[in-house]
C-alpha cells in the first residue's frame, strides 16, 4: 500500500496567457486504479489559511481553478476511504497548471463480500421506482408519513466545519485505523431517526416512531404530544425527541445526547449536541429529510445534510439486527 | 472487464452518498489489504450471524498438516438484499477463497472472493459475478 505513495504523480504545465492565478487539477483512484467520483479535495493556502474545495466527477478528475499564487496543503477526503494527505507542498504559480494525482487509500470494508462496493451500489440502485400520487394526510389534517421507506439517499452536504480539537480528535480516530468506533463494539453509530437501509414509520398524533434496520437501538420515539423535553435531562446515546408541526413540515428537534456517538466514521461531538430533522413528505412516494447538527462544542457552525427516502413495497421486512451475537473482530483490531 | 466496469458504476455512485451505510468495523483496522491469500478447501461450518456471517474451512498444507480458517462476510441482513441465504454456502463443500488475512497473525482473513468447485461465486455483490438477483 505505501509502495504506491510514490507513485503519485506530479509535474507543471505551463499554461498559455496571462492569469494572475493558477490551477490543480488532477485525478483521483483506487488502490485498484479505479477512478473514483464524489472526493471532496481541498487546498488550504499555508499563508492565508483559505481553502478552496472541488468535488472528483465520475471520471475521477477534479480541478481547482482560480488559486491565488501561493503554497498549498492538498488533502482530500470521502466516506468509506482513508483520509488522504498529499506528503509535498504544492506550490501554485500566476498562469500555470499544477497537476496532483490522488491514489486515495482503502475502501472501509474493502472487497468484504456483501460490504464491498459493488453491493452497496446494488443496494442503493436497484430500489424499485416509489408508487406515484398525493402524500396521504392524517385525521387531524397532517402528513401522515407512516410507511416503509428505504433510507435517505444522496442529496448532498458538506463536511462539518470542525473546531481544532475536534479536528485533531477524527484525524487521531483516522490514523488508528477508526478502531475505537464505538460501533465495532455493537454500540449505537446514529443520532438521527434514520439510516440507509430500512426504516418503518409509525404515526399517531401522539408519537413517530422509527424502527430502524441497521442501528443500535433499532428504534426512535419522537414524541407529538406537544411535551417538552424533560428538565434535567440526563445524557443518553440516542437523546429526547419532541416533533412539531412547521405547516406541513414536521420539525424534529433532539437533544440530550451523550459525546460517545462518532459521527460518521470518525467525527466527535459533545453533549452540547442538539439535532434538528425537518421532514417532508411532498407526495406518497418521497421523504425529505433534512438534518441540522448544532454542536457549539465541536462544530463551527450548524452541520447540515439533507437527503430523500423513497417509500419502499409494503411487503418489505425490516429484519433483526442483533449485533453482539457474534463479534469476533474487537479483539483483532490493530491501531497505529 | 465487465466486471470491472460494474465495480466502477456502483463504486462511483456509492460515493455520491454523504453518508453510506458504515461497516460494523474499519476494514484497515483488522485485514491487511497488501496481503491477499487463495485458500482451498472443505467447509466446517457456517455461522449466519451478525455482526457478520462468517464460514471456517479446514485447509491442508503441503505437509498434509490441517489448519481451520475463519473468514469474514458481510452481515447477514446485507447478504440477504442480495439474494444469498444461510445455505448458500455448505458445511463438506469444497471451495476457493481469496481472501485478506489478519494482520495480527490469526488464522483469519475478510474474504473478497468465494468459489465453488463447479466455478458458481458465492455471496457476490454483483450480478454479473453470479448474485441471484
Amino acid at each position: 500500500m505505501r509502495s504506491l505513495i510514490p507513485c503519485v504523480l506530479f509535474f507543471v504545465t505551463a499554461a498559455f496567457g496571462q492569469s494572475n492565478t493558477g490551477t490543480l487539477t488532477g485525478s483521483v483512484s483506487d488502490t485498484a486504479k479505479t477512478p473514483i467520483a464524489g472526493v471532496s479535495i481541498e487546498a488550504r493556502n499555508m499563508e492565508t489559511g483559505a481553502v478552496q474545495k472541488a468535488i472528483s466527477v465520475p471520471a475521477g478528475t477534479y480541478t481547482l481553478s482560480q488559486l491565488p499564487p501561493g503554497k498549498y496543503q492538498v488533502t482530500a477526503a470521502a466516506v468509506g476511504f482513508k483520509r488522504y494527505e498529499h506528503k509535498d507542498i504544492v506550490v501554485v504559480q500566476a498562469g500555470q497548471t499544477q497537476r496532483v494525482d490522488i491514489p486515495i487509500g482503502d475502501f472501509i470494508s474493502l472487497d468484504t463480500l456483501g460490504e464491498d462496493r459493488a453491493s452497496f451500489g446494488r443496494f442503493f440502485f436497484s430500489r424499485p421506482k416509489p408508487p406515484e400520487g398525493p402524500a396521504p394526510r392524517t385525521s387531524e389534517d397532517k402528513p401522515d408519513f407512516s410507511g416503509i421507506w428505504y433510507g435517505p439517499s444522496p442529496g448532498g452536504g458538506d463536511a462539518p466545519e470542525l473546531l481544532p480539537w475536534a479536528q485533531a480528535l477524527e484525524k487521531e480516530r483516522t490514523d488508528h485505523n477508526y478502531k475505537d468506533n464505538p460501533q465495532s463494539r455493537c454500540l449505537p453509530f446514529n443520532v438521527t431517526p434514520f439510516n440507509l437501509l430500512l426504516n418503518r414509520l409509525v404515526q399517531n398524533k401522539d408519537v413517530l416512531i422509527s424502527i430502524i434496520e441497521y442501528d443500535i437501538p433499532g428504534y426512535r420515539q419522537i414524541y407529538l404530544d406537544g411535551r417538552a423535553h424533560p428538565k434535567d435531562l440526563e445524557p443518553s446515546w440516542t437523546g429526547h425527541s419532541v416533533g412539531k408541526w412547521e405547516g406541513d413540515t414536521l420539525v424534529i428537534d433532539t437533544t440530550g445526547f451523550n459525546d460517545k456517538t462518532w459521527l460518521g466514521e470518525a467525527i466527535p461531538h459533545t453533549d452540547k449536541l442538539h439535532v434538528t430533522v425537518r421532514l417532508r413528505r411532498p407526495d406518497l412516494g418521497h421523504l425529505q429529510i433534512e438534518t441540522t447538527y448544532d454542536d457549539p462544542g465541536a462544530f463551527k457552525k450548524p452541520w447540515i445534510t439533507k437527503g430523500a427516502a423513497t417509500l419502499a413495497s409494503a411487503s418489505e421486512e425490516v429484519a433483526e439486527f442483533i449485533c453482539n451475537e457474534n463479534n469476533q473482530d474487537v479483539e483483532h483490531m490493530i491501531g497505529k | 472487464m465487465r466486471m470491472k466496469t460494474i465495480l466502477m458504476t456502483a463504486g462511483t455512485a456509492l460515493l455520491l452518498f454523504p453518508r453510506p451505510v458504515t461497516p460494523h468495523h474499519s476494514f484497515t483496522a483488522e485485514y491487511d489489504s497488501a496481503k491477499v491469500m487463495q485458500f482451498t478447501g472443505t467447509v466446517t461450518k457456517v455461522e449466519w450471524t451478525n455482526p457478520h456471517a462468517r464460514f471456517y474451512l479446514d485447509v491442508k498444507d503441503a505437509q498434509g498438516a490441517v489448519t481451520n480458517w475463519n473468514f469474514e462476510l458481510g452481515s447477514p441482513i446485507l447478504l440477504r438484499k442480495l439474494g444469498w441465504k444461510q445455505d448458500s454456502l455448505k458445511v463438506g463443500e469444497q471451495v476457493s477463497v481469496e481472501g485478506y488475512l489478519a494482520k495480527d497473525g490469526a488464522k483469519m482473513a475478510n474474504a473478497r472472493k468465494v468459489t465453488l468447485s463447479d466455478g458458481r461465486n458465492v455471496f457476490a455483490g454483483s450480478s454479473g459475478d453470479g448474485s441471484p438477483k
